[in-house]
């Protein structure tokens, strides 16, 4: 597997620091607490931040992120760095508590949502807010750019809204495979403009 | 790629709809068809590693800084539990869509909610979600459990491996029946076999003695109703066998550690969950 775009000095430190992190999680998983503590430190912005870019609210995201990370101490043996970064393991998993907590009070936030959203309109405010960090943030915002309409809110709206694919479509008044489609176009594009490696 | 897609085509999850589970933006019935299909497929599972790896890039781009006391919170949360290095139910559901982890995380989903129940009720009433995200696979009309419990061959006589055999199998030999296994956290298994009337027979073996003042209890948990108490699992020499009726085909059985004489609602996590 190679990776083309997307390389330079930023992602070989990057890679630096995924081993060093994945040494911190290998320590951890053989009950090592001060190694967790240092894994802790590494990833906990970025677990609160995906958090709280979510579920929107400060005490609940911190909720989300001790539940994630306890996640991550308990499962920190299953991790196989053959599938990716540290960090993106640690933040599919708080994404995933954050869409649940999401999920199990959605009816108050539908109706406070509802109020927000002003149909097919692009938002990108909304997301340029939330992509703060300085190595990926431009890059991001600048791959979102190169989405369709139609692309970018399927994509936003599920992963920063929580909403699933139904929910997108039902909002958009999209029929379901055209959200789904474009979902996996929408990935398919930004992988190309990311440049992910695998 | 065009090999992949074409494989795609024999398969019942079509590429679209991976893409919105790398977003987490499935319901829960096709997070489950998806994630037991990774497990075996090992072209998905790659197409899926590739998705993961760029929704993470959209992840890790909006760091924020934690609340002070959240590293607090969540080292002494991590104190008390130990890894979970075998997940507690096999039928179970994996919450956690993240790559390296489909399939074998259920033990890791129940280990941190408990440690925010209070913190949680706080704001939130909920009911804890554990129990509900654990079977919401079994996700059916609320129909009141009506649970039997007895326990013909305790205590008076000591069970033997062969009885439990025998119960089981009892039960295996109606139409229709099924088996569950699970190992359990803290030691030991459980072997379930339940036919579609609900007669249901529970075995356990290798079961370290609860600790003083603290009893084995099992529950039966349906769809996102709270658990009901199923009566007390009494362990002899490891041993404990268990004829319950009238337990749903689609309900869940889990057992926790209660104080001694058992509770009306589940004070701690399972340490097992059995569901079809």
């Amino acid at each position: 597997m190679t990776s083309t775009a997307g390389t330079g000095p930023g992602r070989s430190a990057a890679r630096e620091r995924d081993a060093h992190l994945v040494g911190l999680l290998r320590r951890s998983a053989t009950g090592d607490q001060e190694a967790f503590a240092a894994f802790y430190d590494a990833v906990a912005p970025s677990a609160y931040g995906l958090a709280r870019k979510i579920v929107r609210d400060a005490d609940l995201a911190a909720d989300v992120t001790q539940e994630a990370l306890v996640d991550v101490w308990r499962s920190a043996e299953r991790f196989d760095p053959d599938r990716g970064s540290v960090v993106g393991w640690v933040c599919s998993i708080t994404h995933r508590r954050a869409v649940d907590l999401i999920r199990s009070t959605q009816s108050s936030r539908n109706r406070e949502e509802r109020a927000g959203v002003a149909g097919f309109e692009r938002d990108r405010d909304d997301a340029a807010e939330a992509l703060e960090s300085a190595e990926d943030r431009d890059r991001v915002t600048e791959c979102l750019g190169t989405l369709t309409g139609l692309e970018y809110e399927a994509v936003t709206q599920a992963y920063y809204g929580g909403l699933t694919y139904r929910q997108v479509a039902e909002r958009l008044g999209a029929k379901l495979a055209t959200v789904k489609s474009r979902m996996r176009s929408a990935l398919q594009r930004l992988q190309d403009c990311l440049g992910v490696g695998a | 790629m065009t090999n992949e897609n074409d494989n795609d085509n024999e398969n019942a999850v079509d590429a679209e709809l991976l893409a919105a589970w790398a977003l987490d933006a499935v319901d829960e019935d096709e997070r489950r068809a998806i994630e037991q299909q990774l497990r075996s497929d090992p072209v998905l599972r790659a197409r899926a590693d590739a998705l993961n790896s760029t929704v993470a890039r959209l992840a890790v781009s909006t760091p924020a800084e934690p609340p002070a006391d959240l590293r607090d919170r969540v080292l002494s949360a991590v104190a008390g539990h130990g890894q979970d290095a075998r997940p507690a139910a096999d039928g179970d559901v994996s919450p956690l869509a993240g790559h390296g982890t489909t399939g074998s995380s259920a033990g890791a989903e129940r280990a941190g909610v408990a440690d925010l129940d209070g913190h949680r009720a706080r704001r939130r009433p909920a009911a804890r979600r554990w129990w509900v995200g654990a079977v919401s696979a079994a996700a059916a009309a609320a129909v009141a459990v009506a649970v039997v419990v007895s326990q013909p061959w305790a205590p008076t006589g000591g069970v033997t491996e062969g009885d439990q055999l025998t119960a089981i199998e009892q039960i295996l030999q109606v139409d229709g029946a099924e088996r569950l296994e699970s190992p359990v956290t803290g030691g030991g298994e459980i072997e379930v076999a339940r036919a579609p009337s609900g007669e249901t027979v529970l075995a356990a073996r290798g079961l370290p003695e609860p600790a003083e003042g603290r009893d084995y209890q099992m529950w039966t948990i349906q769809g996102e109703t709270a658990p009901r108490p199923a009566g007390l699992l009494e362990v002899q020499d490891g041993l404990a066998l268990v004829r319950m009726q009238d337990v749903p085909v689609d309900a869940a059985l889990a057992v926790t550690v209660e104080p001694a004489g058992g509770s009306e609602a589940p004070t701690t996590d399972p340490i097992v969950v059995l569901a079809g």
